[in-house]
């Protein structure tokens, strides 16, 4: 089985205050050696500094750590969506382009925006145009709840958008509705409590969900409790293998359709 | 000696678990102790129906069981008369939920029932974590006028209010943080920036499994000593129990 954590950050511990982008290759090791003791074989991968200071040098650690570890890590960048349109939209298209991402990661809590800000409109643009999902961190009042990036989603059908959190703990109710309903609305089981990920699972099945830890820029535990979580849902083992990798492999273009041939083992 | 500081039995809208359910999780685990308290309607609205079934569970096994009472401090006298009643039968302390209760933790609704508390020396468990209602600062402001009682702060304010929390303990050394909900990241900071004397575990069963989070735990904090106050020692000592 193919394990792929959704949700992981690259860089310093933000409890140490460590926002840096300026660890060389420290934090890709240290990143490298935690996902691989849990078993992890890839990570989506998002900045942590690039999340609450400039995006770009977020973006380039990203991709050196991607270099440095690229069986491992599949970096997702980030941007301003208070930056003009020019500069959104070429930041964007150097991500994908130059650099290999394979999406986008906002915070509109860490970010300071509203999804309902003009430049999101750019973000959902460049996102469709550029045929790549977005993951937002949600579960969190005022400008990060489950609804608000469920309304995103629906209000662009076009552009694959993620529950980066599922609600957390105390939102995860209203990302089932939306997970039934719309097709481009995924959920990352990256924070409700254990029976609300039951609950979902449940309601919305496998093909919509993923396992995610948050790890990465935390302790070791994070990863390790999070499969812990996961492995624990009461679901069929077919099941279990969509929600640790296949639907984010999947979701990404590494893994064919559930009609297709080839085999996830295949590309790992 | 393992103490589940905070679960809930009974069959509600969002959980429902039945005691024996619950103590063959505990016997299943290691745990030897549970605080027990009712379900979402019983803490709302049916106070009285909720602790009446608490009780009942804790006079069936009372060497495993203790039951925190609710009352809703918008029933005013009836509230309080309730708390005094419940504690007066043999519960061990005051839970509240400002969500689900409906007020901002720190109203001058909730004084005379944490009055009550006060003068019975028993502690306080209120849930945290929630916009609003519910954010640990204002736990704190109630905490400081009452700094003779022990407060438990439910989920250690989970969901994202990590912030906070070396604040809180700054400004209101009487509260303790409890540990269901909250992930590793969080405990590594009130770890480091708290200690380990101020933290409980909880399950908030049914929603979380002793088997899944106990070891999070231990992985966290490997030292004896500290799971030992994690696990045992704190709410040990916050109900009055003997060293």
């Amino acid at each position: 089985m193919i394990i792929v954590d959704a949700h992981t950050h690259l860089g310093n511990d933000i409890y140490a205050g460590q926002w840096s982008t300026e660890s060389g290759d420290a934090a890709a090791d240290e990143y490298a050696r935690v996902m691989r003791a849990a078993g992890v074989n890839k990570g989506f991968m998002f900045t942590m500094a690039g999340l609450v200071s400039d995006p770009q040098p977020g973006n380039d650690e990203l991709a050196r750590g991607r270099d440095r570890y690229p069986d491992l890590m599949l970096p997702w960048g980030t941007v301003d969506p208070y930056w003009t349109e020019a500069k959104i939209r070429a930041e964007m298209r150097r991500c994908i382009r130059e650099l290999g991402f394979y999406g986008f990661k906002l915070h509109p809590w860490l970010q300071g925006f509203s999804l309902t800000v003009p430049g999101m409109e750019v973000v959902a643009e460049e996102c469709a145009e550029l045929g790549v999902p977005v993951i937002f961190h949600d579960g969190t009042a005022f400008y990060a709840t489950p609804l608000q990036v469920a309304y995103f989603a629906r209000a662009h059908p076009k552009v694959t958008v993620l529950s980066g959190h599922g609600g957390l703990a105390e939102l995860w109710a209203d990302t089932i509705q939306p997970a039934k309903e719309l097709p481009n609305y995924y959920i990352v089981l990256n924070g409700p409590v254990q029976s609300g990920m039951q609950k979902i699972y449940d309601e919305v099945g496998a093909d919509k969900l993923m396992f995610g830890s948050d790890g990465g820029s935390f302790h070791p535990s994070t990863v390790t409790w999070y499969l812990r979580r996961a492995r624990a849902l009461r679901a069929p083992a077919a099941d279990l293998e969509k929600i640790l990798g296949l639907t984010a492999l999947r979701l990404v273009g590494l893994a064919p359709s559930p009609e297709g041939s080839q085999t996830a083992a295949a590309i790992s | 000696m393992i103490i589940d500081a905070h679960a809930h039995v009974g069959h509600g809208r969002f959980k429902s678990l039945s005691a024996d359910d619950l103590l063959r999780q505990m016997d299943e685990n290691g745990v030897d102790r549970a605080i027990l308290c009712p379900v979402e309607e019983q803490i709302v609205a049916f106070n009285h129906e909720g602790n009446l079934f608490i009780l009942d569970q804790v006079r069936r096994h009372p060497q495993r069981f203790l039951g925190f009472a609710v009352a809703n401090p918008w029933f005013g006298e009836i509230a309080v008369r309730e708390l005094e009643w419940a504690l007066a039968e043999g519960l061990t302390g005051l839970k509240l939920h400002a969500v689900y209760q409906g007020f901002p933790m720190n109203d001058a609704i909730v004084y005379p029932l944490v009055d009550v508390a006060a003068r019975q020396h028993v502690p306080v468990y209120a849930h945290c974590g929630s916009a609003h209602f519910g954010e640990p600062l204002r736990l704190v402001e109630l905490a400081r006028r009452y700094p003779e009682v022990t407060f438990i702060m439910g989920h250690s304010s989970f969901s994202d209010f990590w912030n906070d929390l070396p604040r809180c303990h700054q400004y209101a050394p009487n509260i303790l943080f409890e540990t269901s909900r909250n992930t590793p990241g969080n405990f590594q900071q009130i770890g480091k920036e708290i200690g380990t004397d101020f933290m409980v575990f909880g399950s908030n069963a049914p929603e979380h499994y002793y088997q899944v989070d106990m070891p999070m735990l231990r992985e966290m904090f490997p030292d004896p000593t500290d799971q030992e106050k994690i696990f045992h020692r704190n709410i040990a000592h916050a109900l009055g129990e003997p060293e």
